[in-house]
């Protein structure tokens, strides 16, 4: 009887600190992305992304990223709840009659192709050129990426910085040469801010 | 149920170990970037390896626990080789002035490799050679045989308060953010 009664306890010790070692876990991933107030503009970087990578094969629908000297590609998943909320955030921002976003550039990873044109329609995205990745081959292969949603900016080619992000807020898009310049500011502290494991914030 | 004092040593690394092994094995990837970062590996090390690590620790806890009960102290040989492994990578990490969190308790806390990792290592050891001293003297050899439940409720107690003064800072934001919520 005192044996069980021991054994019970110790089980329900090791439970205990399974539940706090798990609710770590849980908070490490979500603080950086999901404060409780204020717009969510946090960013972290993609240590998985191949940063400095030029040789990329590109689908004829991408074939302008390499030409353009910034451009920024947004990896959605259809099963990720916030890459439906940005994904949201980007539709209205490009309702009013003109193009979405100059340098946006899309990438909907899904099971299968049905879905992601469904994700697509959806939230109004066919003015950004996209692509349909199906069980996101394409963007781990070629990018080295498997988190959504992210955003990998690249300058003439070449992958720059890669990094998670919370909202749209947080993408450098639709800006002047001299917001742009600021944007690329607060961006890089942030990154080094993340690296350091700091919560990286960004004004917006 | 009399458990010596000489025991409350034991209890303690093997709570750590306890705690180490939980934590490695829910959230292996920090200890890999960490490991990747002071070996200079291009990749972090593959979560099968950090969890097997885990494993180990949670062997050495297990027979370090049950060392009054068993033949060979075995317990006290594990404790001995993780305290050795903790203290070379944390020379390592001091060496190389790592910045990456270590991961050594998963997910909870951020230090990187370096004088914690030491400091327990070297306690493992020190805990490791009086151990086995003791488990070697003929006069005390065996005869705890009878406290083994009462060493395993303490180590329970002992585990859950090191599991809530680790992870204070947490239970600290979550209570403020509970308490603030219905505003």
């Amino acid at each position: 009887m005192i044996i069980a009664l021991v054994v019970t306890l110790c089980l329900l010790s090791v439970g205990v600190v399974l539940l706090f070692a798990m609710m770590a876990e849980l908070w490490s991933r979500l603080a950086p992305l999901a404060p409780l107030s204020g717009v969510v503009t946090a960013i972290r970087p993609l240590d998985e992304a191949r940063i400095g990578a030029s040789d990329i094969d590109w689908p004829i629908e991408l074939s302008q990223v390499p030409l353009l000297a910034d451009a920024t590609l947004v990896v959605f998943s259809t099963s990720c709840a916030t890459c439906r909320e940005i994904a949201g955030q980007l539709s209205s921002r490009g309702s009013g009659g003109s193009r979405l976003l100059d340098s946006l550039f899309i990438v909907v990873s899904c099971p299968q192709e049905e879905i992601g044109e469904d994700f697509i329609q959806r939230y109004s995205l066919r003015d950004a050129p996209h692509i349909v990745d199906s069980r996101g081959e394409w963007t781990r292969t070629q990018l080295g990426v498997q988190t959504s949603p992210s955003a990998l900016v690249f300058r003439n080619g070449r992958l720059e910085k890669a990094f998670t992000f919370g909202s749209a807020e947080a993408l450098p898009l639709n800006q002047s040469g001299g917001e742009r310049e600021a944007a690329n500011d607060s961006h890089a502290m942030a990154l080094a801010s993340g690296r350091n494991g700091a919560r990286a914030k960004e004004a917006g | 149920m009399f458990v010596p004092i000489t025991a409350a040593p034991d209890i303690l690394a093997a709570d750590t170990l306890i705690f180490a092994s939980v934590g490695k094995f829910t959230s292996p990837s920090a200890l890999g970037r960490a490991l990747a970062d002071v070996l200079a590996l291009n990749n972090p090390v593959r979560a099968g390896w950090i969890r097997a690590v885990a494993a180990v620790e949670a062997l050495a806890a297990a027979t370090l626990l049950a060392s009054s009960v068993l033949a060979v102290p075995i317990g006290y040989m594990l404790l001995a080789a993780c305290g050795a492994i903790f203290v070379a990578f944390g020379v390592l990490g001091r060496l190389r002035a790592t910045t990456a969190p270590c991961g050594c308790f998963g997910a909870q806390g951020r230090e990187p490799l370096g004088l914690s990792n030491i400091a327990i290592g070297s306690a493992f050891l020190v805990v490791s050679l009086l151990g086995t001293f003791r488990f070697l003297t003929p006069a005390t050899a065996g005869s705890a045989a009878t406290d083994l439940p009462t060493i395993l409720l303490m180590a329970a107690a002992g585990l859950v308060a090191l599991t809530l003064l680790s992870n204070r800072a947490l239970i600290r934001r979550l209570s403020v953010r509970l308490g603030d919520a219905p505003k």
